[in-house]
């Protein structure tokens, strides 16, 4: 039955290959956006974790009100692992770039991860060479050795088979790689793209630390503690930690999550829901093209249709083959759709890459294809209705005695054109506004420079090797010759060194104890972030001292403690009084060291899109708590950042050939790579945006330039008496101006509602732009405009003898 | 049905049209019987109702009331389906302007209406070579519709309307596209099919082609005004 209606079809459409090419590159690329946006859902978050007995893994957390998914101390680790047995297996890790370099080749940044012995064990996969972490290798000093994974064995040391035993040097010390791991253990989701492992090698300073939350747990339930138990057992750990430890653990509440529900954060799945939704809007856009397409072609074959009819053939004979040419279509577009989406990942790949180049890994796996398949079927049926409904309302009398070939429908079929295309227009106010109001508000945020300037500024990381410098005294005599060196160089207007940027936040919070005030119970006391600063800090990255005076050479370690506060921490604390000599003390410490702050200076707040930004921001000298890693920042005067690169390089290299120094680019370059997922998802809401309205902008074109033509007759006689061409142009354009207006006007409430729902996901992000909304109006009109000129031309250059004649 | 019932029987037919709250009565009260094997000329000027009449002969339309049997049996209240069938098994059409689908082939076009049938493959061919054997058209088997000329279309049409051998040819005009050498040449046609025992009704405004048929019926708006037998000559109806 099926055959010979499939055999007319595939007739029917390989006559009209201008049409059939249409059609299947607007439906491939409707179909091929939405199936792209599911495979993102799919990737982060359906595809299941490539771990075995993946269900038995849970993330644990730190909760605290500002981060409810935080790491944990090391301390507090150590204290967990001691007492997992109740619990299974717990591991820990944290990030850690690495320079890893061997005689004879560059140095070059890897991207590391400082893990528990147990980490590999508890994710339930072994090396596939060589050999896991050993326990003893967690304590530093035996921690010199190396896994890496199997992409980076073949792709640095061109998959060697005696990699086993060979020394590199990390960060200037010598490792042994001692193991290689399979080519199946990847695993972006959870612990990004980590090209090489190390044990976390914990000193006696880092176990002993409680304030630094910078380790990250993944336990594995025992196959006898079921989820509830775990969930409880951990949440018990970390009240006994709020009793033992409340200036550390108060209003901290410790919990765990199935690893699989990690894999992108709530408001990020609320983003991926949104994009699915907005290229569902571009599959719409598509098959109303293809019903207005198909619509014209039913027309045209109305005869045809009535004469089959009269031939005996019944309903159903004369729209399954309607029906069949629809899938046809359908499926031929959801097999191009697949090369759409096979493009999207490798873009997705390429754009979201880290600086060893891989990113994003998606694939044509059963759900996708699942999902592409389901698109097919609905648009089949989305698009070729309209065409059954017009062949089966058919009057067959007046079809065969028409002398014409086909039809060119009734009122009821040029209103419903005409609704498609309000309906199109509507679609693609929606896709712009969202797309225009979000790349807006991302430009706004990305050029947002809150307390500092970063143009004229290059930044990178250095990372002094222990075994070097082993004490603050080495550590601070190294940075302040490396500090005048930089300084000296030329074009270079002054350099400093911090523990942190203030482009990506100052990440470390400590909380601080105020002299002459009542000390308030532990864990309540006023928290803020802080930074370790060299002197020329403040001048270097722009933030202005509003009060008081900066660090300078006289702070050391031996010197009385000094701070700087930022200006909300002064209002916060002291109000209307000077905070200029008054004394504060971190809190929770097993001393109290009171110091003195010597100057206020403006808030800095951080590129990234931080709903909870912390406001009070404390300053230390560098050589006050001397820290072996630190970002260099270098302004420069009158030349272009880019040009100092070198330069820095090579001074450091002269003070210490082994010095890795990583990330060494203008700081510009830096903070647009940050936001690296904001900018994917502005170019994938972008290239929605230019979808609809391309598809959009092509119906109009089509139903304008069919209404046209059906007019010829209308538009002779107009020409006949005395109508100018002019006047044929502008009715031609405001026709189709009126339909887009419309369109527009409906789609301005879609597009408030996409504008809450971003505004929601990107609270610190300007969402709301009326420019945006009134530019995007303006934009679609004239895209219409431009879509109907052309039918206009040809309208106006009919000649009215011929088109009364045709009449 | 006994050997003298009429293959087709119309009492007191009416078909009202209504546009815009206004009445028009195409046909009142028609009674009408065509024997087996009968050849019925319609006739009357343009407007009168000829074409109505044919279309609910060919059930491409309905009464709005009256009688409607074909083979005895009522026809006027059958759902869409049934009709759909009974046109295909019963009835083969001929109109004015061919009616052809101009993207099959001859055969493929004297084809279709056996498809609809779900006739057997080599059924099929035997049949729809057969009708193209009739009408002289074999050699134009492969030809497409716009290859040939106006009278081998309207030829292609009547082998279309053969091939399922249907009890009664509905010719609507059938040489009214045509020039007079190839109106003739389908009406000579026309005349064989039904010397072999064709039942044909055609509807035609030229008195010229009226009178190659058994009976002639003249309307005149919407009624029967006069019918003319061969043998018998003129009866005035109304």
């Amino acid at each position: 039955m099926l055959i010979p209606d499939l055999r007319v079809a595939i007739k029917s459409l390989g006559r009209s290959p201008g049409f059939t090419l249409v059609a299947i590159t607007t439906l491939g690329l409707g179909i091929g956006a939405n199936t792209s946006m599911f495979s993102i859902l799919n990737g982060y978050m359906l595809r299941p974790a490539p771990y075995p007995d993946s269900d038995q893994l849970d993330r644990i957390y730190r909760a605290t009100s500002q981060d409810p998914d935080g790491g944990v101390s090391p301390a507090d680790y150590l204290v967990l692992k001691s007492e997992m047995s109740g619990y299974g297996e717990i591991a820990a890790y944290a990030s850690s770039d690495m320079s890893l370099s061997e005689p004879g080749k560059p140095a070059e940044t890897a991207r590391g991860l400082r893990i528990s012995a147990n980490l590999f064990s508890t994710l339930g996969t072994q090396p596939q060479l060589g050999r896991g972490f050993r326990p003893e290798e967690e304590i530093a000093g035996n921690h010199r050795v190396l896994i890496i994974n199997h992409r980076y064995w073949q792709v640095r040391f061109g998959g060697d088979s005696q990699i086993l035993g060979r020394t590199v040097r990390v960060d200037g010390e010598p490792y042994e790689i001692v193991g290689v791991l399979p080519a199946t253990f990847s695993d972006w989701r959870h612990l990004s793209w980590v090209d090489v492992f190390r044990p976390v090698g914990l000193d006696e300073k880092e176990a002993r630390d409680r304030n630094s939350t910078w380790l990250r747990l993944v336990g594995r339930r025992s196959g006898t503690l079921a989820r509830a138990q775990a969930e409880a057992f951990i949440a018990n750990f970390g009240r006994r930690l709020a009793v033992d430890f409340p200036a550390v653990h108060t209003e901290t509440t410790w919990r765990t999550i199935p690893i699989e529900d990690t894999f992108l954060p709530r408001d990020a799945q609320t983003i991926v829901v949104m994009l699915i939704g907005l290229s569902g809007f571009v599959l719409l856009i598509a098959c109303s093209n293809l019903a207005n397409l198909l619509l014209a072609r039913t027309m045209a074959r109305a005869r045809e249709f009535a004469v089959r009819s009269a031939l005996g053939a019944s309903r159903s004979q004369v729209l399954r083959p309607l029906f069949v040419e629809s899938l046809l279509l359908a499926l031929a577009g959801g097999i191009f759709s697949l090369f759409v989406a096979l493009w999207t990942f490798d873009w997705l790949a390429v754009a979201s890459a880290g600086d060893n180049g891989v990113g994003v890994t998606l694939s044509l796996d059963w759900p996708v294809l699942g999902w592409a398949f389901g698109a097919c079927l609905l648009t089949a049926l989305a698009f070729g209705v309209a065409p059954a409904h017009f062949a089966h309302r058919l009057d067959l009398n007046s079809t065969l005695k028409s002398g014409s070939r086909g039809t060119t429908g009734d009122r009821g079929h040029q209103r419903f054109r005409h609704v498609l295309i309000v309906g199109q227009f509507a679609l693609a106010m929606v896709l712009l506004a969202g797309a225009g109001l979000f790349v807006r508000g991302l430009h706004e945020l990305n050029n947002r420079r809150y307390g500092w300037e970063s143009d004229h500024l290059v930044t990178g990381t250095m990372l002094l090797p222990t075994d070097t410098y082993p004490s603050g005294k080495e550590i601070t005599a190294f940075q302040r010759l490396a500090l005048e060196r930089l300084e000296a160089l030329p074009g270079v207007e002054s350099a400093s060194l911090s523990f942190s940027m203030p482009f990506f936040g100052l990440a470390e919070p400590r909380k601080y104890l105020v002299a002459g005030r009542e000390i308030p119970e532990p864990g309540h006391e006023p928290a803020a972030v802080i930074n370790g600063i060299s002197p020329h800090y403040f001048e270097t990255v722009g933030t202005r001292v509003l009060n008081g005076r900066t660090f300078n050479e006289g702070d050391t370690l031996a010197s009385p403690r000094v701070f700087i506060i930022n200006q909300a921490m002064a209002r916060g604390l002291f109000g209307g009084e000077s905070p200029l000599g008054r004394r504060v003390a971190q809190a929770g410490g097993r001393t109290t060291e009171w110091g003195e702050i010597v100057g206020v200076v403006s808030d800095v707040q951080s590129v990234y899109p931080d709903p909870n930004p912390v406001t009070y921001q404390l300053y230390q000298p560098m050589s006050q708590e001397p820290r072996g890693i630190g970002e260099i920042a270098v302004r420069t005067a009158g030349v272009a950042p880019s040009t100092v690169v070198d330069g820095i390089r090579t001074t450091m290299m002269s003070l210490d050939p082994d010095l890795p120094v990583r990330k060494l680019q203008p700081a510009e370059k830096t903070i647009a790579r940050a936001n690296y997922q904001l900018g994917v998802l502005s170019s994938m809401l972008s290239g929605l945006a230019a979808l609809g309205l391309g598809l959009a902008s092509l119906g109009i074109y089509g139903v304008i330039a069919r209404t046209m033509a059906q007019r010829t007759g209308e538009f002779g006689i107009r020409l006949a008496l005395g109508a100018q061409v002019g006047d044929i142009i502008r009715l031609v354009l405001t026709s189709g101006a009126k339909l887009a207006l419309i369109g527009s006007a409906i789609g301005l409430l879609g597009a408030f509602g996409v504008s809450r729902l971003l505004a929601a996901g990107f609270p610190s992000m300007r969402i709301n732009n009326l420019g945006v909304l009134a530019g995007v109006t303006v934009l679609l009109i004239a895209i219409a405009l431009i879509a109907c000129y052309m039918p206009a031309r040809n309208a106006s250059r009919i000649s009215p003898t011929e088109a009364l004649r045709a009449e | 049905m006994s050997a003298d019932a009429p293959l087709i029987r119309l009492e007191d037919l009416t078909k009202v049209f209504y546009t815009d709250e206004i009445e028009t009565h195409a046909l009142s009260g028609i009674h009408l019987t065509i024997q087996k094997g009968e050849y019925l000329a319609i006739a009357g000027p343009s407007g009168c109702g000829k074409s109505t009449l044919l279309s609910i002969l060919g059930l491409l339309d309905s009464p709005s009331s009256g009688t409607y049997t074909i083979n005895g049996g009522p026809v006027q209240e059958l759902n869409l389906a049934t009709r759909a069938r009974i046109r295909n098994r019963e009835i083969g059409f001929i109109f004015q302007s061919f009616n052809l689908i101009g993207d099959l082939t001859v055969y493929e076009n004297v084809e279709l209406p056996l498809t609809y049938r779900g006739m057997g493959t080599k059924e099929r061919r035997e049949r729809t070579n057969q009708a193209l054997e009739r009408v002289g058209m074999v050699h134009r088997a492969k030809h497409l519709p716009s290859q040939l000329s106006g009278g081998q279309q309207q030829r292609v049409a009547v082998a279309r309307a053969l091939g399922g051998s249907p009890a009664i040819l509905l010719a609507d005009e059938p040489t009214g596209n045509l020039d007079s050498k190839n109106g003739d040449a389908v009406m000579s046609l026309l005349r064989e099919l039904h010397r072999a025992g064709s039942t044909i009704c055609m509807v035609t405004h030229d008195a010229r082609f009226a009178r190659h048929a058994d009976r002639t019926i003249h309307l005149f708006d919407g009624r029967i005004v006069e019918e003319v037998t061969e043998a018998m000559g003129t009866e005035v109806v109304a």
